[in-house]
């Protein structure tokens, strides 16, 4: 699961692409901020694999804040002052992609992929960039989630129809209430949740069940 | 001034003492048949024929021949000799043909002056006191001649008198002339310059103000004064001098002028000519006066556009900032909902490929904004037609290079440097290697798009042929490309190649 701060003070945008990245089954963003100075209070309590920053910012420069970042954080310029010249300061502050707000869901996520598994995008060019991400064009689940056995996959679909209590999954599964138990335990382990609710929940974000 | 052709008073003149010599003459003849009893003798035959000849010859001889250097003089003299022979021959002062020697002092004052008019005068006194004297006493004929005399002179002044008269009378009538031409031709400037002022007006009111429409107006409205001639108008920038406007090819052996255009406390530009012939002091004076207006146009446009200028910026930050701020990032976020609904419906195939045509268009439009934004928040630049001028200076010698270009206003930023590098390309290789006399550099431009030529008379080239590191015109097609230019290579008729490029939609 890739954790994205996300950094940009029109709020429309910043929500929208919030909920965007949030139904990706590998792409969680751990918060929305408003302003350079606030993206940096932001990482030190909940650290973020990817941030994306907008250049204009009330507070300072977007920019700026990348380079005061370091490799706290990998970032990504989505901006609409997409011009040469903010590239290339963009790349002298150590961003790792940039990007019109144009930019299409997919593309984004895939850049989102890239730089969270060390790519640097905004070296490249177009060419060399469009064919790394489409190296990067599908989803990658957390190995969590990709050891799910089908058993488990048969329970978090249960669950994300309404069916949670025990005895209800043993009967509909024809094994024992204690088997069930087990299975749970392990679905917690492998998605990083703690209580039932939340397995369901993740599962539909996963695409591994579906609400109705 | 000069009169070439005889002046109507003097031809009146003539006339009225034509038909006052005939008149004299028939009362003469009659007088001397009834004095002979109706048998004249041989004398008074002569002294009919001679006054014959006279009258007739004085009417006959052509008005020119009395402009000839001493012809007054001569033809008078001999009509002085005439009517005295005539005289003579009839009996002396008593003669009827007496009144008739009247006619050569009054003939040599119309077109001798007072001074030949007195001269002839006082010769047929002379000749006729001589006559008397050869016929009478001495003393008679004195006493007799003198009332002659006096009537020969008070004729003399009197026609002398009529003459200044109607010379002054003329000369008035010439210099009202003149004054009406002059006034015609003034009037026909402020009526040319009216009209410069009617389309400055409608500029005003269409909303195209700017120095390059009133530059092109001007220009177009001068050139048209002097066929034949090129010009250019350089307005003072801040900066330097910009050529707002470049009209006509320049003739062979042009005459160069320069044409200031200043009011009275600042110099705003100059009008720059080639003309084919060269021009009168009165041309220029003319010129002046005609681009007097436009320099006071052009200062209070600088002054307009310093101020509307501002003004214009200020409301360019603001535009950008909205842009930028609101429907920009709006329009992404929406295409983000798109993308998640295509994605959340990707079971249903027609509905997530019209999610996606929507999203196609979503990214286009959030692409128009975001280059909206960068050219609002670049401050305009030099037109395309002072640019290339700047880059083409260099290029001297044969061929001769003309930039006329008509630019209504300038391209977008994102385009006007590669375009510039394109149609420079074009004629420094037309300049190179073409071989002709000339190139001109055309076409019609605007903000969103434009056609522009580079037209050489040399002897063509193949456009599919490109030696290693010559002619660019790799680098000019990847550059029409970039900014969605179109660029073609076709033979000029006559001989020659024509460059086209082409961008944008009207």
């Amino acid at each position: 699961m890739i954790r994205v701060m996300i950094a940009d003070d029109h709020q429309l945008f910043a929500e929208g692409l919030s909920q965007a990245l949030n139904i990706l089954p590998d792409t969680r963003v751990v918060g929305v901020v408003e302003s350079g100075p606030a993206l940096e209070e932001a990482l030190m309590s909940q650290p973020a694999e990817v941030s994306i920053v907008d250049i204009e910012m009330p507070g300072g420069d977007g920019i700026d804040t990348i380079s005061e970042l370091g490799r706290r954080t990998n970032s990504i310029v989505v901006s609409m002052h997409a011009s040469d010249e903010q590239k290339e300061r963009a790349q002298k502050a150590g961003a790792r992609g940039f990007f019109s707000k144009g930019v299409p869901l997919a593309t984004l996520a895939a850049a989102i992929r890239a730089v969270a598994d060390g790519q640097d995008l905004i070296s490249l060019d177009d060419t060399a960039r469009d064919e790394l991400l489409e190296h990067y064009g599908q989803a990658r689940l957390d190995p969590g989630a990709a050891s799910l056995t089908e058993r488990e996959k048969e329970i978090l679909q249960l669950l994300a129809v309404g069916v949670s209590a025990t005895d209800e999954l043993a009967e509909r599964l024809y094994i024992s209430q204690k088997t069930v138990k087990n299975h749970l335990a392990s679905i917690f382990q492998k998605l990083a949740v703690s209580d039932r609710t939340q397995a369901a929940i993740e599962a539909i974000r996963l695409g591994i069940a579906r609400p109705s | 001034m000069t009169v070439s052709v005889p002046a109507p008073w003097e031809f009146r003149l003539h006339r009225s003492v034509t038909i006052g010599q005939f008149v004299v003459l028939i009362y003469a003849v009659v007088s001397d048949l009834i004095l002979e009893g109706g048998a004249p003798d041989g004398n008074s035959l002569l002294a009919m024929a001679l006054g014959t000849i006279y009258v007739l010859g004085t009417a006959a001889i052509p008005e020119s021949w009395y402009r000839l250097r001493f012809g007054a003089e001569a033809i008078t003299l001999i009509g002085a000799f005439l009517t005295i022979t005539a005289i003579t021959l009839t009996g002396g002062p008593s003669s009827p043909y007496i009144l008739l020697s009247m006619g050569p002092p009054i003939l040599a004052t119309i077109y001798g002056g007072l001074r030949t008019g007195l001269m002839t005068g006082f010769l047929s006194v002379a000749l006729l006191i001589l006559v008397t004297i050869s016929q009478d006493d001495s003393d008679a004929t004195i006493s007799a001649a003198l009332p002659a005399i006096g009537l020969y002179v008070a004729f003399v002044l009197l026609v002398t008198v009529i003459r200044r008269l109607l010379e002054d009378a003329h000369r008035q009538a010439g210099e009202l002339a003149e004054a009406t031409e002059s006034a015609t031709q003034k009037l026909e400037n402020l009526v040319e310059i009216h009209g410069v002022l009617i389309r400055l007006s409608e500029d005003i009111s269409a909303g195209r103000l700017n120095a390059v429409e009133v530059a092109a107006d001007t220009l177009e409205a001068i050139l048209a004064r002097i066929p034949g001639s090129s010009g250019r108008l350089v307005l003072e920038d801040e900066e330097g001098p910009v050529v707002l406007a470049s009209r006509g090819v320049p003739p062979q052996d042009p005459h160069p002028y320069q044409v200031p255009l200043s009011t009275a406390d600042a110099s705003v530009g100059s009008l720059e000519l080639l003309t084919p012939q060269s021009l009168s002091r009165p041309d220029l004076i003319d010129i002046e006066a005609f681009v007097q207006p436009v320099s006071i146009a052009f200062a209070n446009l600088q002054l307009l556009q310093s101020i509307v200028g501002s003004a214009v910026a200020e409301e360019r930050i603001r535009l950008a900032r909205e842009m930028h701020d609101d429907i920009g990032p709006s329009l992404a976020s929406l295409g983000l909902a798109l993308d998640m609904a295509a994605m959340q419906q990707a079971e249903h195939a027609e509905l997530s490929a019209d999610l996606k045509v929507l999203r196609t268009n979503v990214t286009k439009l959030v692409e128009d904004v975001r280059a909206s934004v960068a050219d609002l928040r670049t401050a305009p630049g030099p037109t395309l037609t002072a640019r290339l001028l700047q880059s083409t200076s260099g290029l001297d010698g044969t061929p001769q290079v003309v930039v006329d270009l008509e630019e209504r206003r300038p391209p977008r930023p994102a385009v006007i440097a590669d375009l510039t590098s394109i149609i420079t390309e074009a004629t420094r290789n037309a300049h190179n290697h073409s071989g002709g006399s000339q190139i001109l550099v055309s076409g019609r431009i605007d903000r969103s798009f434009g056609i522009c030529s580079v037209i050489d008379d040399g002897t063509g080239f193949d456009p599919t042929y490109e030696p290693d590191g010559h002619f660019g015109l790799t680098g000019m097609r990847e550059r029409a490309d970039k900014i969605g230019a179109k660029i073609s290579f076709q033979p000029t008729p006559g001989g020659g190649t024509t460059v086209t490029v082409e961008w944008g939609n009207r």
